[in-house]
């Protein structure tokens, strides 16, 4: 395995007019690194770069320090996952992972960790879509002495619902060969649940690398906090007045790192609040704010309820016992409050 | 029916091959019907229909295979993508195109210097080559971006290319070639009939070009290919009983 390095690469993405970059990244040996991504097609552009299949157009790609710019994808030693996946119909599942092994005696291995081993003997061309998945996952992992993997959308054609399982079985294969990952994906659940670190790629170039309890505490922007957190954000509009903040009336002090920062900016202000912060109370209370409850619906965490404050619709995460009431009282924890001028983190 | 077939067995030759069977059934009625009716011209007789038949067979058997394989690795060998593809398209078809007095013309010249049997072996291979290359090499250009590069990453041979990447795209291109081209030697198989000749290439090659082509549009339907074939096999036996006779050679 390798600790892989982006300097200022600039890649060629075959289905954009124009390269993008510079992209600056660090994956650790031993680590997975999960790329956030608007368009498959630029997460794509980045892993090929990577394995070799394009030459950037600029900056460096080094494998532990050392550039491997005129190397093609077979001295680099990567591992591929394809999205779709790459199945070689003419030939049974298990000549797919055998080619992919090339000689490796991991075959049995993680066919018995991805349950494949019903299908080694059938034709790749019967194989349901969950199955190519599978097996294309399997063949990237299985390429042996990889200096690192790469995989697009690892679990596409994967029933959601499988995700969970399919996770820990490659956390179980990270555990057992301790691969380094880099894996790009359109989807904020499946890079925050399988990613170390989670790069979030807003083209041209990475507008936030961190790990993902901190992406989901500390977003850089309102985009990002929508896209971090598995059940959003709520954007409430609000206003400065003096030295606190005021909003639908209530006022919330403002600390004088957060004050000075935010009356230099001009632009719009709003409040970012993830729907499990809110606190309801069910009497009134200084600082809580009076919201008109809309909807509840039951969620696997409790009960989702979309409230009006003042003139804006919110969700909150309540307890899984609410009582019927037409008026609840919301208390925001200063500490959970995100504040963006222009869509910008400013506290 | 399809679990039970050996796993390295392409998937899409199972319909390509139906339909080349079924599209040479065509004339192969045809030629029955041939043989069922009786020539106008007297001096043909079943000697020299077997002569006939007997000389298409080994065509069939022989030259057939080389021109499926040269057609084959010509497709799998030449570039499949870039600007020089319609060139290489065009220059492969060029035989095809030409006029048939410049074919034989060049065909004799080949027999002349190379002998009779690698002369004709030549010519055919000359003539007919193209019609696997050209739709071979469309069809390899829309192989998947993705396989290729997993043919790369997994480092495999020519050999395994061929087998894993390009033969499953290339293989119903082959069968249909194969369906068409037997079904011009079947057609031409009735010449010894020369009463017939000015029809039979009509009735005879026609359906059997048709029906490979409904049959690679259809996608192989067995069902539809059948049905085509019997029709277009009964409505060919008509024509040929109602037509007027043809000329006959000098």
């Amino acid at each position: 395995m390798a600790r892989i390095e982006l300097e200022e690469v600039v890649v060629v993405d075959h289905e954009a007019p124009e390269p993008f970059g510079p992209l600056d990244l660090l994956v650790e040996d031993g680590s997975c690194v999960a790329i956030l991504v608007e368009r498959p097609a630029a997460g794509r552009a980045i892993l090929r770069a990577v394995a070799g299949l394009d030459r950037p157009r600029a900056g460096r790609i080094l494998f532990d320090g050392a550039p491997v710019d005129g190397l093609g994808p077979r001295a680099r030693r990567v591992g591929y996952g394809f999205a779709p996946p790459a199945v070689y119909e003419t030939g049974s599942i298990g000549r797919n992972l055998e080619l992919a092994a090339a000689g490796s005696v991991a075959v049995e291995e993680i066919s018995g960790l991805f349950e494949l081993q019903p299908w080694l003997q059938r034709a790749a061309s019967d194989a349901p879509a969950d199955v190519r998945t599978l097996v294309g996952l399997a063949r990237a992992l299985l390429r042996p002495d990889a200096s690192i993997v790469l995989l697009e959308t690892p679990f596409l054609g994967l029933d959601p619902e499988r995700w969970p399982w399919a996770a820990a079985r490659l956390g179980r294969w990270r555990d057992l060969a301790r691969p380094t990952l880099l894996m790009t994906t359109t989807n904020p659940i499946e890079a925050l649940s399988l990613g170390e670190r989670v790069a979030v790629l807003r083209e041209p170039r990475f507008v936030q690398v961190a790990d993902p309890d901190e992406l989901v505490s500390h977003p850089n922007d309102l985009a990002i906090a929508a896209l971090s957190g598995s059940l959003g954000i709520n954007r409430i509009a609000c206003s400065m007045e003096d030295d606190a903040l005021l909003i639908t009336g209530t006022e919330y002090g403002l600390g004088p790192s957060w004050l000075a920062q935010a009356q230099t900016m001009p632009g719009i202000i709003e409040i970012g609040v993830r729907p499990e912060h809110i606190h309801i109370l069910l009497g009134e209370r200084d600082d809580a704010m009076p919201a008109r409850l809309l909807a509840r619906e039951v969620h696997p965490y409790g009960i989702m309820v979309t409230a009006m404050l003042g003139p804006q619709e919110i969700r909150v995460l309540a307890p899984s016992v609410l009582p019927e009431v037409e008026t609840l009282h919301l208390v925001i924890p200063p500490s959970r409050l995100m504040l963006f001028s222009d869509g910008q983190r400013i506290g | 029916m399809r679990g039970s077939l050996p796993a390295h067995v392409p998937p899409a030759v199972i319909p390509a091959l139906l339909v080349a069977l079924l599209g040479s059934l065509a004339p192969l009625l045809m030629l029955l019907a041939a043989v069922a009716v009786p020539a106008e011209d007297p001096t043909v007789g079943t000697g020299r229909l077997a002569l006939g038949v007997a000389r298409q067979l080994l065509v069939v058997v022989a030259l057939v295979p080389a021109e499926l394989a040269v057609g084959s690795v010509m497709a799998l060998v030449l570039p499949q993508r870039g600007p020089l593809l319609p060139v290489a398209c065009a220059f492969l078809l060029l035989p095809l195109l030409a006029p048939p007095v410049v074919a034989a013309i060049v065909g004799s010249a080949l027999v002349d210097r190379l002998g009779p049997l690698i002369g004709i072996l030549v010519t055919d291979l000359w003539r007919w080559a193209g019609l696997v290359t050209v739709p071979g090499l469309l069809a390899l250009s829309t192989l998947p971006g993705n396989l290729r590069d997993a043919a790369v990453i997994d480092g495999l041979s020519a050999w395994g290319w061929c087998r894993y990447v390009g033969w499953p795209r290339l293989a119903p291109v082959v069968m249909v070639a194969a369906a068409t081209r037997i079904a011009g030697v079947l057609a031409a198989t009735a010449e010894p009939l020369g009463a017939w000749r000015d029809h039979t290439d009509l009735a005879l090659g026609t359906p059997g070009i048709l029906l490979a082509v409904v049959g690679g549009v259809t996608g192989g339907r067995a069902a539809v290919a059948l049905v085509l074939t019997l029709v277009a096999g009964g409505a060919a036996v008509l024509l040929l009983r109602r037509l007027p006779p043809g000329r006959t050679s000098p």
